[in-house]
């Protein structure tokens, strides 16, 4: 049980996957249309990644490593990202056209998401991942980080929307800046 | 020419695909293995993707460069760990990466609209700005986070370093630093040329 909370915490708080490992910062920090949507597209990314860990993990642990292959786990990750993704596409435009129609209008995130892929590569190399029950709470955990930075800086973006900022800092640069200050401060958990 | 660096939707999203490297490069070295390994995955995975323009389309073409990159990636990793073995351990899982990082930096149009060579030359400009501004967060972070130079100490003997410029919060600083210098310099010389 203390495995499985650690883990947790480590994964949302001190190895946050935005603040710590630096995977998804811009598309956690770029602003949203509103809460709703970008729980909508957290909910979206963390499903995509417990999906991708699911069938990457034993991919990597039963046939990768045994044969001596593990350059080639990101390969196997890229494939199995874009595979599942495709899959989503095909069954959400047959069944569930409202999903079709969000997941479209986000497919450059879900493709080209570093956290996505990052997520799927620390599954297998990071050293508190025991098994496989670990590794897809890490993946769960990962994707809980992600949705609460991404919270924290929709608060962050409402309030420097009406703030008076040089044009030279607006936008990404602040976001940089901001993103800095609080990975200094979860860097903070690491004492608990 | 010039006139393409002062555009932010030139410039901006090679700072966007810094941003996850920052995570692992704090040394000069380090910075020089990756900067390395991304010039080389964009331009070939450029080249690549215009070779197979006949079949692909402004929609297909991020997706197949993510594959082909992975691919250039996980063939190059191995001349690269002979030369810089250390660096290569160091960036980890960072390498690989580099596939989702390639579609951020290249431009498209040429790829599939030009011939090889215009395609070639067409992402080994922004890659090798790519490359460039890896080396300076590296070089900067370096000197300030660890106090030396390629390995060789510089001032830790007088004064301690600030190790938060190792960290990952220290390199999103120095790389946001570095965007409001851009953009300062860049408001500056655009000013002086409407004058």
């Amino acid at each position: 049980m203390s495995a499985v909370i650690t883990l947790l915490a480590a994964a949302i708080l001190t190895d946050n996957i935005v603040l710590s490992k630096l995977l998804g910062v811009t598309e956690a920090t770029t602003e949203q249309a509103g809460l709703f949507p970008l729980l909508k597209k957290c909910g979206l990314l963390t499903a995509l990644m417990l999906v991708t860990t699911a069938a990457f993990y034993p991919l990597d642990r039963f046939v990768l490593s045994p044969l001596g292959i593990e350059y080639l786990s990101a390969l196997v990750a890229i494939i199995i990202i874009c595979g599942i993704l495709a899959l989503i596409f095909i069954l959400s435009k047959r069944f569930l056209p409202a999903v079709y129609g969000f997941i479209s209008r986000n497919s450059a995130l879900l493709y080209c998401s570093a956290a996505v892929l990052g997520v799927c590569l620390s599954s297998v190399t990071y050293d508190k991942i025991t098994n496989y029950p670990l590794a897809l709470l890490y993946a769960v955990g990962a994707g809980l980080g992600f949705t609460l930075v991404s919270i924290i800086f929709y608060g962050i973006n409402y309030r420097m929307a009406t703030a008076d900022l040089p044009d030279t800092v607006k936008g990404l640069p602040i976001s940089l800046i901001i993103a800095a200050l609080l990975s200094l401060a979860f860097g903070g958990f690491a004492g608990i | 020419m010039l006139k393409v660096l002062f555009d932010r939707k030139v410039y901006y999203p090679l700072f966007i695909a810094a941003v996850p490297l920052l995570a692992t490069v704090c040394g000069t070295l380090t910075a020089v293995a990756a900067a390395l390994a991304s010039v080389i995955t964009v331009t070939l995975s450029a080249l690549i993707i215009s070779a197979l323009k006949g079949f692909l389309n402004k929609t297909t073409a991020p997706f197949a460069q993510l594959v082909i990159s992975v691919g250039i990636v996980g063939i190059l990793t191995v001349p690269l760990a002979l030369i810089l073995p250390d660096e290569v351990e160091a960036l980890g899982i960072y390498l690989p990466l580099l596939a989702v990082i390639a579609p951020i930096i290249t431009d498209y149009d040429p790829c599939l609209e030009s011939s090889a060579g215009k395609a070639a030359l067409g992402a080994l400009i922004p890659a090798a700005g790519h490359g460039v501004l890896i080396i300076i967060c590296g070089i900067i972070r370096e000197v300030i986070g660890l106090g030396s130079i390629l390995g060789f100490d510089l001032y830790t003997k007088w004064l301690a370093p600030v190790a938060f410029f190792a960290t990952p919060a220290g390199g999103l600083l120095v790389l946001g630093l570095l965007l409001i210098a851009y953009n300062v310099i860049v408001k500056h010389l655009t000013v002086k040329e409407d004058k």
